[in-house]
């Protein structure tokens, strides 16, 4: 009888697995195993995007340069005269509907078919959505958007005229967007003296800056003045920035001015930046000190830039806005150090 | 072994702490002589002895706060040039719709030509006014 209930019992025990708090702990130390090792994966994930997006930006300079081969210059930005119209001229096409400097770049990145369908010297809006609309993962860093998620849509903007009259409607057409942006210099006067010169045509103190188009006021010629060769980079082709990436505030994803449409040269923020004295780097999305024409990061503390040389490096977004403007400015005679 | 981890942990902490000098909070306000205020623009600091720059934004009443590692980190502390720039581009290509107040001369854009100079304080919290003339 006594050894039945020996037997009875060892099998009750044999039976009876793990206890609670012996599953507990296994789950507890599976837990702190996993939140120990998922910021690991999570860096090593955002790393790689990283790296995908500097990949992105050599090859976008590599395309530069190609381009430079070719045509003995780097892109213009965009087209535009030299002046502002005056208020009450509506005749005078200052000629910056056209395509901006990405879409010249699309034969050196493998886009030939693209770019065929892109008329350089005529208007954006005139192209059809289909060709607007295409989205070039070259142009896009990983951290920021996917080609599926790269397209500002079409706007109807209402503009009421100061007179009071009707309300006049503009369609403004959208298109893809592209997170690496021309270095268009910094805000070192032009002929007028004033800050803002840079964004008028053979003003910008870049390397991809707005250039005058051919021709004049009514027929736009198919070539450009003002041409940035690289022996106009008087200051060094390593000391001077060609590409680097926009600041963008997180609400203004895909919206223009900040991140709109960037093949359309009209508004020159959404494919172009400045940096120098008054224009600090953004050292993230959400920088209150960061304006419109700031490069900005969507990685941390820094910004992946391409030089005129065609090397890519991180800069930090410490740095001080004198040696940014140094280095955004091609031929200020100062030539930056180690930064 | 242990004073190898030992020196290793003490070496990159020391090359952790980096190169950046002590800022201290600076905020203010940006009128004309006829006491309105600036509505748009931004300001910047320029330390003399550092060369560090502290940067903030104006609101639509003249009010800004510097910041030079971070937003509203403040500046160093000690003699600093000043800049304030307005960017407007009114050509029609922006669909301008907010009032920007009186310009700012553009000789106030850059240091070389900028009247403004203003002194950071590391002892107390640093509240400025700064006026613009003609």
């Amino acid at each position: 009888m006594k050894r039945i209930a020996g037997v009875h019992r060892q099998r009750a025990e044999y039976r009876s697995g793990f206890t609670l708090i012996e599953f507990l702990v296994v789950i507890a130390i599976i837990g702190i195993l996993v939140a120990l090792t998922l910021p690991a994966v999570q860096q090593a994930r955002s790393a790689a995007r990283r790296m995908q997006c500097a990949n992105n930006l050599k090859q976008i300079a590599l395309a530069a340069h190609s381009f430079h081969d070719t045509y003995g210059a780097f892109p213009p930005a965009r087209l535009i005269l030299d002046t502002p119209r005056t208020p009450n001229d509506t005749a005078t096409r200052i000629a910056m509907d056209e395509p901006s400097w990405l879409v010249r770049l699309l034969p050196f990145l493998e886009q030939s078919a693209l770019h065929e369908r892109w008329d350089e010297y005529s208007v954006y809006g005139i192209h059809p959505a289909s060709v607007r609309n295409q989205a070039i993962s070259v142009f896009l860093c990983p951290e920021r958007h996917s080609p599926m998620s790269a397209v500002a849509p079409d706007k109807t903007v209402r503009i009421t005229s100061p007179c009071g009259c009707p309300v006049e409607v503009q369609f403004a057409p959208g298109g893809a967007v592209v997170d690496y942006v021309a270095n268009h210099g910094d805000l070192s006067p032009g002929a007028l003296g004033r800050p803002t010169d840079f964004y008028w045509g053979g003003k910008g103190t870049g390397v991809i800056i707005s250039s005058r188009p051919v021709g004049d006021a009514t027929v736009i010629g198919r070539d450009w003045l003002d041409k940035i060769s690289m022996s106009a980079v008087s200051d060094g082709s390593s000391n001077s920035f060609l590409i680097g990436e926009p600041h963008v505030p997180r609400d203004k994803d895909l919206t223009t001015p900040f991140n709109g449409p960037a093949y359309y040269g009209r508004h020159l923020t959404n494919f172009s930046r400045i940096g120098g004295p008054g224009v600090p780097m953004a050292y993230s999305p959400d920088d209150p000190r960061a304006g419109l024409y700031s490069f900005g990061s969507s990685h941390n503390g820094v910004i992946q830039f391409a030089l005129a040389d065609g090397s890519v490096r991180s800069v930090s977004t410490s740095l001080s806005t004198h040696i940014l403007g140094h280095l955004a400015n091609r031929n200020d005679a100062q030539a930056v150090g180690e930064f | 072994m242990r004073h190898w981890i030992l020196t290793v942990l003490i070496v990159s902490a020391v090359g952790c702490s980096s190169d950046q000098v002590s800022t201290y909070p600076v905020s203010g306000r940006v009128v004309f002589e006829n006491g309105n205020p600036v509505r748009h623009g931004t300001i910047e600091f320029t330390s003399a002895e550092h060369g560090t720059t502290a940067t903030g934004r104006i609101d639509h009443d003249g009010r800004f706060m510097l910041g030079t590692y971070t937003a509203n980190d403040g500046a160093a502390a000690g003699d600093h040039n000043a800049i304030v720039v307005q960017m407007i581009v009114a050509d029609g290509a922006f669909e301008h719709t907010i009032d920007h107040g009186d310009a700012v001369p553009a000789k106030y854009a850059a240091y070389e030509n900028s009247p403004l100079k203003v002194s950071v304080n590391s002892d107390e919290e640093n509240v400025v006014t700064l006026t613009i003339g003609q």
